[in-house]
């Protein structure tokens, strides 16, 4: 049954069309304010995670390169490796150094190798420090390069 | 990014137009074919240099030279290619159409769209550079990888350790953003979210073009403006994501099947472009190997039925080549994928059971009411026109392959939940909204291609020329548009420069123009009713007056406060006293004249004399102590 016979059902679609421009116009304006436009005052500390890992990492990888450290290194984070599944802020802060410090591997298991990084940003360095290794360097605050002095 | 990613990128863009116009065949010139194989050209071009990218990073030390030699090669041969090939038959203008001034207004209103649309992608950038989580530990993690480890880089992605950023994905969009990478000399993010918002562009280009061949420009500029006017799509395209350019490529598919299958004889160019495309949404995710699938089985179909065996074959070759990507990295390079390796047994049981139905059921429900952001759904102003049921246009050919494409799409990500060895709910609530948006411009295309003609003139496929109001009359009311868009478009320039950021709370304007004021520590999130915008503090708070440069000339700062109770609230500038004063339930007036300050930060702090008074649980538990009302910079 078409409910808009003759010269209505003509120009029904073009109202029709007229009536989504108004939804699609309210979405946007909509949008315009949801989305506000980026802080007109210089941020001392970049406000994206990314780029706030990649500058707090940035020593660390440049004395993982002037050492010459391999591959794989242990990664040693606010959590142990156990419980940091279950906590978001700890896998995020996992996966950033990962992303930084790249084409390194960070192993969440320190004991298989020689070297470890320290990461934490909500526990005191000293609460991580692992058995068996020493502070090689440290790269600003709550990040360390640490090497394994005893087996 | 630098001039080498831009070069990397145009040199991808033409490669991509030389293939689509080469391929494409030389069939009558209809509407949108200049802007199908612009569009187009930049979703193959970027897919098909991103590929070279690949091949040559797997054997050369030096992927962005090796891969650039292969892509002059080939975009020789399709230059030649193009320059042997008749150009498009181009029909004599026929008649006159009637009115076509809703086609204007829409084309006027999709610019429009198009420059707030513009412009909130780039705010969406400018706050997550690197895009969001998969962003960067998926697709961005990737390309870096391939960037960083040289020709290693499959061995360090299939450690064990680094599972957790899939990779078995395609590689499509990682490869593409390697390969500006490599060229820029620079991890630039920038150019990443150059690829993923050309990918989504391309994806509306393509949609605009074959709307507009197949319905007209109304209702094309209508469909991209419900494509465009998607929140979603428009904050998701800078986000470096595969899901935007995997729902590009399948509109690609689909765009080249019907451009291919439009006319009395099959543009066979057009359908190999088709199944190249296709199998490209394969190389994007593995989500587009289940379209490539679909697409094989109903596209071949379709064509096969109307078109013959030869046409047919054009469709598989171009599927072939566009597979033969992933079809390699998956036998060789890429380790098991997480949902697909866990046993398959257990999961079968998920099919038996009525809770995990209702819990996809549920979580499509609510996702399909909101995935795309909007604060007024476009539902029910789509069904709209379809109340002149009379005028609905019944599909033809490979049209009615639409439909069932993205019918089944959604039934497959129904089955892959259903199965899914995840947690359903974080699975759900981490995915289905990115998976809708994958089909959310295939649903529009099929919405246009059914919906009810508004213009007879429009309502078949026609060659450029054979319809339309006297050329005279167009070039007036065309000159008379672009004049009011200009005039619409400096409104909204003006209008989105003028608004302030998340924290601002003024902006100069005039003699004060270029100064900024905006909340520093201990204020709580601004709040806005009517015209009234404020902002409670906790407690002691300080508000940032800033200009990159202000020497000399004073600036006036006004506003108002007000407490839930009787305080004194203090003040000062650099220890100085500027104001104190009495403040309760009314607004109480403030100005403070003759601020000056050489540039930078002028820091204005805030105290009082009572602490702040904490709000009853349901109202949000905050801390309260005064509020700043309205500031104004003179």
């Amino acid at each position: 049954m078409n409910p808009f016979p003759g010269r209505i059902g003509q120009v029904w679609p073009a109202i029709a069309l007229l009536a989504l421009a108004v939804v699609v116009g309210v979405n946007l304006v909509a949008t315009a304010r949801r989305v506000p436009p980026p802080s007109r005052l210089p941020a001392p500390v970049p406000a994206d995670n990314v780029r706030r890992a990649e500058r707090r990492l940035a020593p660390l990888r440049a004395a993982l390169d002037a050492r010459g450290v391999p591959g794989r290194l242990g990664y040693i984070g606010d959590l142990p490796a156990a419980t940091m599944g279950g906590d978001t802020a700890a896998m995020e802060q996992y996966f950033l150094a990962q992303f930084a410090l790249l084409p390194r591997v960070l192993e969440t298991d320190p004991a298989r190798g020689t070297w470890a990084v320290l990461n934490v940003l909500r526990v005191p360095p000293a609460e991580r420090l692992p058995e068996g290794f020493t502070v090689v360097e440290e790269c600003g605050p709550g990040v360390m390069l640490l090497r394994r002095v005893a087996p | 990014m630098n001039a080498g990613s831009f070069a990397a990128f145009a040199g991808a863009w033409l490669l991509g137009i030389l293939l689509v116009d080469a391929l494409r065949g030389p069939g009558p010139r209809a509407r949108g074919d200049r802007l199908l194989v612009l569009s187009a050209g930049l979703l193959l071009g970027l897919a098909l240099s991103g590929t070279l990218f690949f091949g040559a990073s797997l054997l050369s030390p030096r992927p962005a030279l090796a891969a650039g030699a292969g892509e002059l090669a080939l975009g020789l041969m399709l230059g030649w290619r193009r320059w042997r090939r008749p150009g498009p038959v181009t029909r004599p203008a026929t008649g006159r159409a009637g009115s076509s001034w809703l086609r204007w207004l829409f084309a006027s209103l999709l610019a429009q769209a198009l420059v707030v649309a513009v412009v909130c992608g780039w705010r969406a950038y400018r706050a997550e550079p690197y895009g969001g989580w998969d962003a960067w530990a998926i697709w961005n993690f990737h390309a870096r990888a391939m960037g960083q480890a040289g020709m290693a880089w499959p061995a360090l992605l299939a450690e064990p350790a680094l599972s957790w950023t899939h990779p078995d994905y395609p590689r499509l969009v990682a490869s593409a953003v390697a390969r500006l990478w490599a060229w820029g000399g620079s991890e630039a993010p920038a150019a990443s979210a150059l690829v993923s918002s050309a990918l989504a562009a391309g994806g509306a280009g393509v949609l605009l073009a074959v709307a507009a061949r197949v319905r007209g420009w109304t209702l094309a500029c209508a469909a991209a403006l419900a494509l465009v006017g998607t929140p979603f799509f428009i904050t998701f395209a800078p986000n470096q994501h595969a899901d935007l350019p995997l729902a590009s490529y399948l509109l690609a598919s689909v765009g080249f099947l019907l451009a291919g299958t439009g006319g009395a004889a099959p543009l066979r160019g057009s359908l190999f472009l088709a199944g190249l495309s296709a199998g490209m949404a394969g190389w994007t995710k593995n989500e587009g190997l289940l379209f490539s699938l679909l697409f094989a089985v109903l596209g071949g179909m379709a064509v096969g039925r109307r078109h013959g065996r030869a046409a047919c074959g054009a469709l598989a070759l171009g599927l072939v080549a566009g597979l033969a990507p992933v079809t390699v990295f998956k036998l060789t390079l890429a380790p098991g994928n997480d949902l697909l390796s866990a046993p398959l047994g257990p999961r079968l049981a998920g099919v038996f059971d009525a809770a995990r139905h209702r819990t996809i059921l549920a979580a499509l429900g609510r996702d399909l009411a909101g995935f795309g952001e909007w604060r007024w759904p476009p539902y029910v102003a789509l069904a709209l026109p379809f109340l002149a049921w009379g005028r609905r246009r019944r599909l033809e050919g490979t049209e009615r392959t639409v439909g069932p494409l993205t019918g089944l799409m959604l039934a497959g990500y129904y089955v892959v939940y259903l199965l899914s060895p995840q947690d359903l709910g974080w699975h759900l609530n981490t995915s289905l909204v990115r998976l809708l948006l994958q089909l959310w411009p295939l649903a529009i295309l099929g919405w246009v291609l059914a919906v009810p003609a508004v213009d007879a003139s429009e309502a078949a496929p026609v060659p450029t020329g054979s319809v339309g109001m006297p050329v005279r009359t167009e070039r007036l009311l065309g000159a008379g548009l672009v004049l009011v868009n200009l005039g619409v478009a400096l409104a909204l320039g003006t209008a989105l420069a003028r608004q302030p950021a998340a924290r601002e709370v003024a902006l100069g304007r005039g003699a004060a123009a270029g100064v900024t004021v905006a909340l520093g520590e201990g204020w709580h999130a601004p709040e806005r009713h009517d015209r009234d915008r404020w902002a409670w503090s906790s407690g002691p708070a300080t508000l940032w007056v800033y200009a990159a440069q202000r020497p000399g000339a004073a600036v006036t700062l006004r506003f108002g406060l007000r407490s839930s109770g009787r305080r004194i609230v203090t003040v000062t500038q650099d220890g100085t006293l500027r104001w104190r004063g009495e403040v309760a339930g009314e607004l109480v007036r403030v100005e403070l004249p003759g601020l000056s300050w050489p540039g930078g930060v002028l820091p204005l702090a805030f105290t009082t004399d009572e602490p702040g008074v904490a709000e009853a649980p349901g109202d949000g538990g905050r801390v309260l102590a005064f509020a700043l009302f309205n500031v104004e910079v003179r």
